[in-house]
């Protein structure tokens, strides 16, 4: 029998599971509001629970969803200045620390200087990112590399279950267990109507399913690196992109890059202060950052555009630096970013 | 940089009011949120609604962490007082992924069962017709996430299933129970059991 203490444990688990039906849900609600304890009971459970989307699907957002959440955003406060150096700090330095595949960035010790002097220097106001990532190009070998050869990366995140002993084999085998051999005791997939068997994203309601689809995302990303080629995506015949970046109230800056030419163009951008120099960066949507080519000059540009196949890359940034800084080091504030889009 | 370190400095800046951080975070975190929004509601219009809402209460939270934060951390923004900020953050709301993840399920889960869909869509297996890159995708499980994992593994297959079938797809206990094909009593039991194992494991 349940004392209160365990029984309401068990109501925040549930609450958070999801699993209590609409009264339920609506009392717990209500007295997640009024009993602290209980409500920090929700939270043990919400953190607890959280990790599991590390294994979800995802799916693009709807074009607008954005837009419609920024005109609903309560009225503009006054905006303090720190405001802007956290913004700044934040994906820069996401950036310069994610892996790249020609890793032009190195770590810098004095990031947090170098950013609060650009900040003083901006010669254009802080920009809109255009926060909506496009997928450039829909992959068709994305089903594929759902279901593909990556054993190994399965296996590495299902260890922890598959060495737990208490696992059943009594069930009838998940429809994805034939193209896992040796794989005994991994999450099942949730049972399907038979035609599921023939798209792996209709076997997506188990857990081993969403490892799967999930490892399958990252077996795309995987493809451009050398190390751990699983997967090479077919290669796109090069087309031209253009990237649209939009500062708040300045000019238009446009970026066009044509790889078959290797030629850049940049519009509307002006010479940078004195020991500034900009850096314009190609971020995949994986977060990757290449850094394509430095200048001040905005006419004359030599871009590096070799490890760009026209696929997978996600957005332009510029960053305003001092010129004697390595690339990279992040000292580099976001002062333009933008989607590409193919033309 | 870890995604949650990322997201953790975007909230710190949106907990300023700072809209274009808003929009970074937005843009790093919308694929997988909505993903997981619309396997829990399996209509993309309920899920758009639920995914708004839940983004409008991210910034409005975020808003009101600041009077807390600026408590524990006056005038941080960069070097040992941002690092105090972070801190600050991570005590108040936890790993920032997993307490946007919150808001996300709870609102899409508010939404769900306060106007339940008729069309037994939830039954169905969930078909992603336009899968998105994940700019949160990483290489790297999380501790947390292997923990959890390794503590779901120690339940059986039916009660592990039936766990995950409940966070991932939002399923009632009377979904479940028709699932299952076993009373809501004995449904019941189960999540019980399972929830206790799970918090015995976790504590």
């Amino acid at each position: 029998m349940m004392d209160a203490r365990e029984e309401d444990r068990r109501e925040a688990a549930e609450y958070v599971l999801g699993t209590l039906d609409a009264a339920e849900r609506s009392a717990a609600r209500a007295r997640i509001a009024r009993d602290s304890a209980f409500a920090a009971l929700v939270t043990l459970w919400e953190r607890r629970l959280g990790p599991l989307h590390e294994l979800a699907v995802s799916v693009v957002p709807p074009e607008g969803l954005l837009q419609d959440v920024l005109r609903d955003l309560p009225a503009e406060t006054a905006e303090p200045a720190a405001a802007a150096d956290a913004q700044e700090t934040a994906p820069a330095e996401a950036a310069s620390t994610l892996p790249t595949e020609a890793a032009p960035t190195e770590p810098s010790a004095d990031l947090l200087a170098v950013e609060a002097q650009a900040a003083e220097l901006l010669p254009v106001p802080p920009v809109v990112a255009e926060a909506e990532i496009r997928e450039l190009e829909k992959d068709a070998g994305l089903e594929a590399a759902a279901s593909a050869d990556g054993n190994a990366q399965r296996a590495a995140v299902a260890t922890p279950v598959v060495s737990e002993p208490a696992i059943s084999s009594t069930e009838p085998s998940p429809s994805l267990q034939p193209s896992l051999p040796g794989q005994k005791g991994l999450p099942p997939a949730q049972p399907a109507p038979s035609s599921a068997a023939r798209n792996p994203w209709r076997m997506a309601s188990g857990l081993m399913a969403i490892v799967v689809l999930g490892l399958g995302g990252l077996l795309l990303r995987d493809a451009g690196r050398g190390d751990k080629v699983i997967l090479q995506p077919a290669p796109a015949a090069p087309t031209q992109h253009e990237a649209v970046l939009t500062p708040r109230s300045a000019p238009r800056v446009t970026i066009k890059l044509d790889p078959a030419t290797r030629r850049l163009e940049v519009v509307g951008l002006t010479v940078p202060p004195e020991g500034q120099t900009y850096r314009l960066w190609l971020v995949s949507q994986n977060g990757t950052r290449n850094l394509l080519c430095a200048f001040r000059d905005p006419t004359a540009l030599a871009p590096d555009l070799t490890g760009w196949t026209g696929q997978g890359a996600a957005m332009l940034e510029i960053t305003l630096e001092a010129a004697g800084d390595a690339p990279g080091q992040g000292a580099g504030e976001v002062i333009l970013a933008g989607p590409l889009k193919q033309l | 940089m870890a995604n949650s370190d990322v997201v953790r400095d975007l909230l710190l800046a949106v907990s300023l009011g700072d809209r274009d951080a808003f929009q970074t975070l937005y843009a790093r975190t919308s694929p997988r949120f909505y993903g997981i929004a619309l396997r829990l509601l399996r209509h993309s219009d309920r899920a758009t609604v639920a995914l708004k809402t839940a983004y409008l209460a991210i910034w409005n939270e975020a808003l009101a962490l600041r009077a807390s934060l600026d408590g524990a951390s006056p005038g941080a923004e960069g070097g040992p007082a941002g690092r105090q900020a972070a801190e600050a953050l991570e005590e108040l709301i936890g790993d920032p992924l997993c307490w946007m993840v919150a808001h996300v399920r709870r609102t899409a889960l508010d939404l769900a069962r306060e106007q339940p869909s008729d069309d037994g869509s939830v039954f169905e297996p969930f078909v992603v017709e336009d899968p998105a890159d994940d700019p949160l995708a990483s290489e790297e499980r999380s501790r947390e996430l292997l923990e959890l994992l390794g503590c779901l593994g120690h339940l059986s297959e039916e009660r592990r299933r039936m766990v995950l079938l409940a966070y991932y797809d939002g399923w009632t206990r009377d979904a479940l129970s028709i699932y299952f094909d076993a009373p809501v009593h004995g449904i019941n039991t189960w999540l019980r059991r399972s929830v206790g194992e799970i918090d015995a494991f976790m504590q």
